[in-house]
């Protein structure tokens, strides 16, 4: 598995794609933090002070810079865009052959490309992280919080990178496994606003849902089981799929 | 002695048409086996179910007397399989890439350098090591690709057209380099080439519409008699009274074909095609060639009417 994993991780550092999204992405997430802080700066610091209000940069940057959509979505977008080749460009260019005629279990190949993929999207948040984090030395910032919401977008990255991939056995073509990926991704995202009433189908399946408690500091076993047995099983059923391709049903 | 490999009535179907249809057949370590057949008649995928890239919808394969299925992936250890695109990571150097497919086919990682070294002077790669494979040549890439599935020493090795598209001077680099590996592997090589066929092959299987038509040797069965070329042509008459000779059919101007009683000696005829001071331009073997075996049998399988 990690043989494989390092050559994707290889292939991925050879490409622009990766550099590029890094670039992009970190010149976005800057442009909207800095919003965020100007916002609190002008904003809500004057009130909060004249309320001797308790709320905080944690509350009012930290958290909604991690929580919210621009990041939600920009991390998504990452996560279609490095993992859609996975397995569909492999097919594609005509190595995948190498692949499955090699003496490993499909399971292994996938778990192989899925740890590459997911390690990839993690070192980018991690990068995005670090401008929240920075504010821990100018202010004060909790830190469980912070470590929290780092946590909490390392598990939706796995979350949305298995997604990717199962969209990129399943498509015939690299685009085709990220648009899949973007729409799927973006139900799990949503569906906690399209419930209606609380507490429903739905709101167990969102993915902000169980996102959300980590960033607000509660680290609860549910949320965190939420996001590995998705996960899990978004990887089985790429492995199964996998495994068609090679042996049939 | 136990065959290396036995495939047993394999059949794949791709909707409601029967590509490989109950394709049986078998082979010794140190052979190589030709596949031979008109486009279409799925030769490429007998290769790619029995390397496990595609699903064969029935049928066995057996590896070294063991069944090749899902469950048993270590089995494939003994499998090398060139595709007919090379499966190359284009972003890859030569010699990392081969180390990788070492490695992943089970190769120790103590052995591993030695084997990529020894692999990459066969194959005569040594010069483009350190180049990263997308910027080789056509001839490099399908280097690599053979190269690929040797590295592990495997016990069969399946070539997909190796020497498609590549120049004449690349061709002939590259059979030589698949007869070298002759002594240590069962091979099967997948080609519509006639000639590199029955240059490199012992024994061939031609299909067609995913039947296998004819298994054997590359030169048939049948008693094809003699060609004899007379620089003065010759009355068939004459000919036929000639000691042992059973019948004479004329081939061209002064050419003919000699089919001998049982038991006579083609020196003998010789000998008094000589003495009678004929002038003999050509004697020899009538072998059919490869092409009329396959013209023969994949007409003759072709429905009528």
């Amino acid at each position: 598995m990690w043989l494989i994993a390092w050559r994707e991780g290889r292939a991925l550092l050879a490409t622009p794609l990766l550099w590029l999204t890094a670039a992009v992405s970190q010149f976005l997430l800057a442009w909207y933090f800095l919003v965020l802080l100007d916002r609190y700066q002008l904003h809500y610091l004057p009130k909060l002070t004249s309320a001797n209000s308790a709320l905080g940069v944690t509350d009012l940057v930290v958290v909604p810079f991690m929580g919210g959509m621009p990041l939600l979505v920009l991390l998504l977008m990452v996560c279609a865009v490095l993992g859609m080749g996975l397995i569909a460009e492999e097919r594609r260019r005509g190595s995948l052959p190498l692949l499955l005629s090699a003496p490993v279990r499909s399971l292994t190949i996938v778990l192989g490309k899925y740890a590459a993929g997911t390690a990839a999207a993690m070192a980018l948040v991690t990068l995005w992280w670090l401008m929240p984090a920075s504010l821990a030395v100018f202010t004060g910032v909790d830190p469980l919080r912070l470590l929290l919401g780092l946590g909490g977008l390392y598990l939706l990255s796995a979350l949305f990178m298995a997604v990717t991939l199962l969209a990129s056995t399943v498509a015939h073509n690299a685009a085709t496994a990220a648009a899949g990926a973007f729409a799927a991704g973006v139900f799990l995202l949503m569906f906690s606003r399209t419930s209606g009433r609380p507490g429903g189908v739905l709101d167990a399946l969102s993915a902000t849902g169980h996102l959300q408690p980590l960033l607000q500091g509660r680290l609860s076993s549910a949320d965190v089981a939420y996001f590995v047995l998705a996960s899990a099983v978004l990887v089985a059923l790429a492995a199964l799929r996998m495994q068609r391709l090679r042996s049939g049903p | 002695m136990t065959a290396l490999l036995k495939v047993r009535d394999l059949r794949r179907r791709f909707d409601r048409r029967l590509a490989v249809d109950g394709l049986s057949f078998e082979l010794e370590r140190g052979a190589i086996l030709g596949l031979l057949g008109p486009n279409g008649a799925g030769k490429t995928t007998t290769l790619r179910m029995i390397a496990g890239v595609l699903p064969a919808t029935g049928g066995s394969v057996e590896l070294l007397g063991e069944r090749l299925d899902h469950r048993r992936p270590g089995l494939k250890r003994h499998l090398g399989y060139l595709p007919d695109t090379p499966p190359l990571h284009d972003a890859m150097r030569v010699a990392d890439y081969l180390r990788y497919c070492a490695r992943l086919r089970g190769v120790p990682r103590t052995r591993c350098r030695q084997r990529v070294d020894d692999v990459m002077e066969q194959c005569d790669l040594t010069t483009v090591a350190r180049r990263l494979i997308g910027n080789l040549s056509r001839g490099f890439r399908q280097r690599v690709g053979l190269a690929q599935a040797v590295v592990h020493e495997p016990a069969l090795v399946m070539l997909d057209e190796p020497t498609l598209g590549l120049d004449p001077l690349q061709v002939q680099a590259l059979r030589s380099l698949i007869e070298g590996l002759r002594q240590d592997h069962g091979i099967i090589l997948s080609s519509h080439l006639l000639s590199e066929v029955q240059r490199l092959c012992d024994r061939v299987l031609i299909l067609n519409e995913g039947r296998g038509v004819y298994t054997g040797d590359l030169r048939g069965s049948g008693d094809d008699g003699y060609r004899l070329a007379l620089r003065e042509a010759q009355p068939p008459e004459a000919l036929s009274a000639l000691p042992g000779v059973a019948r004479v059919v004329p081939e061209g101007i002064g050419g003919y074909r000699l089919w001998l009683t049982d038991g006579t000696d083609g020196d003998c005829v010789l000998s008094a095609v000589v003495e009678r001071g004929w002038g003999v331009r050509e004697w020899q073997v009538a072998a059919p060639t490869l092409e009329a075996l396959f013209v023969e049998h994949v007409h003759k399988d072709e429905p009528c009417g």
